[in-house]
This record gives C-alpha cells, structure tokens and sequence, in this order.
C-alpha cells in the first residue's frame, strides 16, 4: 500500500486528424455527499427507526472543451454516479449522472446524449445551500422528484424520466437519447429545450419534450418549466398502457442579503384509462446565511388528488392494477417541513445538520435527524 | 495516432467555486496479473456413510491481483485551516486478466470514504478496511497477497466482518508515539433495531521503525442483533535489516452456533537480497471437529523499478483426512477431504 504521489498527467487521444495548436482541456472533478440519518417512520398503528449511512448524489466525472474557432468549443461531460457509503455503481450505468457531448458558441449550445431536463433546471432552484441531500431535500416524496425510496409514505406518480418509460419516477429526471439546445445568455434569461426519444424501442414510440426558462437577475431568481410526456406507460411502472402526462413547475426567489426567500407552484396531470389524475404542489422556503453557515427553513404541501376523475374515457388502455393506482392515489398527498443547518470550512468543504418531517393524508409520517458531509474536488 | 500529454486540470465541480487552493487529487494504480497452475491431488467428496473417490485435477489459468489487488483510485486532502482536512478515498477493484469490475461489481468496491482528520485523529465515513485487517496487514511479510498464508487464513475464510465494512463510521486516534487505535461502528440499516446488522471493529497498533504489531478485534451481527462472526487477532513483524520475520495467531466463530471456531497461526520471514527478496511463510488452521490444514507460502519478487515488480510464488495446503479446507486465494477447484491443493505462479505488479 503506497500513500505518495504526485501530479496526474492525461493523455488526450486527438484522433489520426492532425493534432491542432489547441490543448485537450480535460478536469477531473468530483463531489462526495455522505450522511448519517436516523429515521423513524410511523403509520397510524405501527413505527419502526433505521439508522443508515447513506449517499446523496456521490459522483465523479470527466469535462472538457476544444475550442474549434471562431468562438465555437467542442464539449463534453461524463459523469459517474457511486455510493459513498458503500462503493456501488449506480444503476449499473458508468456514466449514469451524464454523458453528453455537444457544441457551444454564440448561437447558444446545443448537446446529446444523456443529461437532466429542463424541468431539473427548475426543481434544482428549490435546492437550498447543501443541493439535493436525502430527506431535507423539500422535493422528496412531495414534489416530483425521487419520494421516500423504499419507505412509501408518499407515492410517485408517473412515469421515468431515467432511461425507461415504464419505471415509477418523475418529472424531474434524466433523459437518455435527447438532445437538447440552450439558448445564449439574454441579459439574465436562459432557456433550454430538450426533445428524447427515451427507450428507442418498437413496441412504444414514448418521447419527452421539456423546455425549462430561468432569469437571474441581481436578488431575483425565477424559473418557469414545462414537461410533455407522450405515450409513457402508465402509472406505477405498470406495462399495459400507453399515456400522455405533463407538469409544469413555477419558481421566484428573492434575496434581500441577510435572507432570501423563495416559493414554488407546480401542477401534474396523468392521462389513464379512467380519466386525468391531476397533482398540485407549493412549496416556500427561507435560507440565512450568518458568517460561514447557513440556515434554511422549508415547508412543502402537495394535494390529495381529488382532481382524479373516474368518468371512463376514450382511447387509453387500463393500466394493469386499477386498484394499486387508486390506493396509491388515497396516500398521495402530504406536508413536509425541514430545517436545515450548514457550516463550510471552505469553498470545498461543508458540514451539515437537518431535520425533516414529513406526514401524508393517512397518518404515515417520517421524522428524520441527519448529519453528513460534503466535499468537493 | 497523434497522443498529446497535458496537465489534468482538477477542480472544483460548481462554476465559480474554484478557490485559492488547488484541489490536490492523485490518480493511482495497480495492475498486477500472473499466471496460475493449480493442481488440486485425489481426496474424498463424503467421508460417511461410505468413502467417495475424487480423482486430483489441474487447472491454468491467468489471474488478477496477485500482490496487490489491480484497482485504480482517487484520493485527496484539502487544508481546511488549524490543522483540520478533508480527506477522501475512492477506490476501484478490477480485474486485470477480464477487465470485470472486483468486490461484486462495485464501482469503489475497495475503498469509498470522506472524512476530516486534524489533531484529534481522523473521522471517517463510507466503505473502509476493518481495523482488525490492519492487525493482519502488519503481521503480513507478503503484504496480503492472494498467496500470503495471513491471507488465506484470515480475509477470505470468512472476509464478512473483516475486510471492506460497509456503511462504517471510523475513528481513528493520533499517532502517539507509533502506538494508533482504531474504532469503527457501521450501521446495520435494519428497521426497528440499532443492532440488526452491524459491525463493530477495533484495533491497538504499535508502529514504530523496525517494529509493527497490532491486536484486533471484529463482531458482526445478524439482522436479527444476534452476534454471527466475531473474531480476534494479534500478530506482528520485525524488521532486522538482513531479514523480517512474523508471527500471528487468530481466531473466529460464530458465537451462535456451536463448534463453529476457526484458529490459525502463522510465521514468516523475508529475506532482501538486493534487488530480490525471498519470501516463506508456513502456518495452520484448525476448525472445530478435526479439520486441519496446514498452509506453506515460498517465493521470491525481483523489482525491475520502484513501480513494477516481477514475482512468482509456490502455495501448498494439505488437509488432513477430515478436512477438505480451500486456500481461496489461488482460486481453481477446491479440493476434497484429505486432498493437497497446490499452486505455483509468475506474474507482475506495475504501479503508477
């Protein structure tokens, strides 16, 4: 076991093409997040406490440039998802956070491959000072990001927007097989439009097409987004079935310097055999910074689905289990409220300390007390 | 092919997060393959009701990781004042004959923690060696091999507890005088108990010139909170300049069942003679009900650098008539009752 070592040296494989003047511009970068979580999650007549370890977002990746002239650069970003409380490969995918490449110049960006949606570009606005970090995060279980991961409080609805049309997921996802343009700066406003044939596959002709805009401007920061989903199957990742779902999510924030503050508006609608099942969910939130840390409060509300309309309509294939949906759909709404705490030793590094509680419409509730890590490189 | 060198650019991930220090991240390796011929003599498949004959069979193969473990890594420290760091590790396992990810298919199977380290110690969180495997590692002249006799003996006849722990929080005191303490505490993540699943690890080593030694101690526990593997071990090795010599004894059991102990002994010696160096190691195991086997580890490495080295290495494992105990380091078919297993290989370690 050897513990020196010195500087990393990369060679860069130009291609039988002449090598040019220009260097490969090549980084290496990563960010482990790990946490130590107590959570005690109760129903109405049962609870039960998990202690863990777990890794939020844990990930390295590999960027870079090639500036072509003329203003125009050669880009790519392949980045690896991992556990750091354990060593796994997440999803058993290499580059399972990112592989794309692309090419950037005036007219904007435009980049393929597999990458977030705009409607992230949105959601990521909610994320206070430590991002998106296990149970504080306000988009779990309640907004349409990942909810609750085994401990099923709250219910997903929808579909994936990983590389599957059929998995329980979210609009606030990955795209496989997109493309996608981002327009130039236009004096705070950026807009990104995605278009993914998601799974390529001939049984199903599902495609996502996602458009996400955000202005920042001095204290203000807003964001609009708007995600189409066309022939998804259905809900709870069932097979049968094939539907259209869209979301859109608006988002302000304004900093007045010793605090700022933000809130959130989203609505999600499901097309399935018996009708449109619709979601709403708000959100506000504060964060104040004191010296090196931080302090955030958020409350998040999503409703209990009573827009689900049972009329039978006409053209949609029953999904497979009509009954799974609608239990699924009886727990679907809920509260949650976290505070949040975090101190940066430096630019790279932060300690942080949050808890969250969360309560659905039938008593399920999570409480949980959490402390972790970040670092950068 | 036209290849261009040039400096890695690390940095900080957030766009405009880069500060005044440089992220000091190193890339490191090994890729270590040998060639293997193991040949496993005639035994027993049952001993009772009546005696079934198993005839010896041999097997060539190329394999992976045989001083050390091909992985590559990144590592890092940042200053964060006062003496206080960030550190992490994360390393990955491959398998240099296949090309197949190592540890089950983990992506840092080997090693992923972050942690701080400064005056009190270090405290580390992730997936990280059991304290007891370092007992192990300063009892061990062939520096856990696959061939080593520690390593056959200790990691792999029953690794769960251990070797890599997952989930595991480490605290790790000073360096007092070369004396340093391990403790380690790694969640069990089961519902409704605190106890369900863990492990628990800790170790005393004293590291000082030509001394290193240590004791160590690791008790896992089931789902259920009852304790399933637990193990001790204390060992070293001395270093007197013409030659090293080592001694270690451990055992294990599973608490809850009985007969279940492992014991083990083992010494060796090194010899360095210039550029090679000679390496023996003999040791045995016994196992509850009459198994035995007794472990021989004879070989020699010739350094071409301080980065690549050139080894091979002759293993014996001879089980008495109730055993038929592996030695699962070299891999290939395990023997029978009373069956010899024997191996020799050459391979190549290169570091960078």
């Amino acid at each position: 076991m050897k513990l020196t070592k010195t500087a990393f040296a990369v060679a860069a494989i130009v291609g039988s093409v002449a090598a040019s003047a220009q260097t490969a511009n090549v980084t290496l970068y990563g960010y482990i997040n790990t946490s130590i979580e107590n959570n005690r999650g109760s129903t109405a007549t049962t609870s039960a406490t998990v202690n863990r370890m777990t890794s939020n977002s844990s990930q390295f990746g590999f960027r870079g440039s090639e500036s072509l002239g003329g203003g125009l650069s050669a880009v790519f970003d392949l980045q690896n998802g991992f556990g750091s409380d354990d060593g796994n490969l997440n999803g058993g995918a290499m580059f399972g956070r990112r592989a794309n490449m692309g090419l950037v110049g005036g007219f904007g960006a435009v980049k393929v491959g597999y990458d977030l949606t705009p409607y992230d570009d949105v959601m990521g606005l909610s994320h206070q000072n430590i991002g998106s970090t296990g149970f504080q995060n306000r988009n779990a279980g309640l907004s349409s990001g990942p909810g609750f991961a085994g401990n099923q409080l709250f219910t997903n609805y929808g579909r994936g927007g990983t590389a599957g049309c059929a998995t329980d997921g979210n609009f606030d996802a990955r795209a496989a097989n997109s493309i996608a343009y981002t327009t130039p700066n236009m004096g705070g406003l950026v807009v990104r439009t995605m278009y993914a044939m998601v799974e390529e596959v001939a049984s199903n002709g599902c495609k996502l097409w996602d458009t996400g805009a955000v202005y920042s401007n001095g204290p203000i920061t807003a964001g609009l987004a708007y995600s189409l989903h066309k022939n998804f199957r259905g809900l709870g990742g069932t097979g049968v079935g094939m539907h259209d779902q869209n979301a859109w999510r608006g988002y302000g924030r304004y900093n007045f310097g010793v605090a700022r503050i933000d809130a959130s508006y989203e609505v999600m609608s499901w097309k399935v055999s018996t009708g449109t099942l619709k979601a709403k969910y708000w959100e506000i939130g504060a964060q104040m910074p004191v010296g090196a840390a931080n302090f955030g409060l958020q409350y998040s509300q999503r409703d209990n689905g009573t827009a689900f309309a049972y009329s039978a309509p006409v053209g949609y294939t029953a999904p497979a289990s009509l009954a799974a949906i609608n239990a699924s759909w009886s727990v679907g709404g809920g509260k949650h409220l976290a505070a949040v705490a975090d101190y940066s030793f430096s630019k790279r590094t932060q300690a942080y300390a949050y808890f969250s509680n969360m309560k659905n419409e039938t008593n399920g509730k999570l409480n949980t007390l959490a402390i972790g890590l970040i670092h950068r490189f | 092919m036209n290849k261009k060198l040039v400096a890695l650019a690390v940095s900080a991930i957030a766009a405009g997060a880069a500060s005044a220090q440089t992220a000091n991240v190193t890339l490191y390796g090994v890729v270590d393959t040998y060639l293997i011929n193991t040949r496993v003599g005639s035994g027993w498949s049952t001993l009772t009701p009546a005696r079934v004959g198993v005839a010896s069979t041999s097997v060539s193969a190329l394999d992976a990781g045989g001083l050390s473990g091909s992985r590559w890594g990144l590592r890092g420290a940042e200053s964060l004042g006062g003496g206080l760091n960030a550190v992490f590790t994360l390393e990955n396992g491959f398998d240099s004959s296949n090309a197949a990810l190592g540890q089950g298919g983990l992506l840092f199977g080997r090693q992923a923690y972050v942690g701080l380290t400064g005056g009190f110690g270090a405290l580390t969180v992730g997936r990280q060696y059991a304290p007891i495997f370092y007992t192990g590692a300063d009892s061990d002249l062939d520096g856990y091999s696959n061939f080593s006799v520690v390593t056959n003996h200790m990691l792999l006849q029953s690794a769960g507890t251990q070797l890599r722990i997952n989930n595991a929080i480490n605290y790790k005191t000073p360096n007092m005088g070369g004396l340093t303490a391990n403790v380690q505490w790694a969640l069990g993540e089961v519902a409704g108990t605190t106890s369900g699943g863990r492990v628990f690890g800790a170790n005393l080593a004293y590291n000082n010139g030509p001394i290193n030694a240590g004791i160590g101690y690791a008790d896992g526990k089931s789902a259920a909170g009852v304790s399933n593997a637990r193990s001790w071990m204390l060992g070293g090795s001395f270093n007197a300049g013409v030659a090293s010599i080592s001694a270690d004894y451990w055992q294990w059991k599973n608490p809850a069942v009985a007969n279940t102990t492992r014991k083990s002994w083992a010494v060796g010696a090194s010899v360095p003679l210039g550029a090679f160096s000679v390496i023996a190691q003999a040791g045995q195991l016994k196992v509850d009900g009459g198994a035995k086997q007794t472990l021989f580890n004879l070989g020699g490495n010739y350094t071409l650098s301080k980065r690549t080295d050139a080894y091979v290495r002759f293993i014996s494992g001879s089980n008495n008539s109730s055993s038929n105990l592996d030695v699962p380091g070299v891999g290939g078919p395990a023997p029978s009752y009373d069956a010899d297993k024997r191996s020799f290989a050459v391979g190549m370690r290169h570091r960078f």
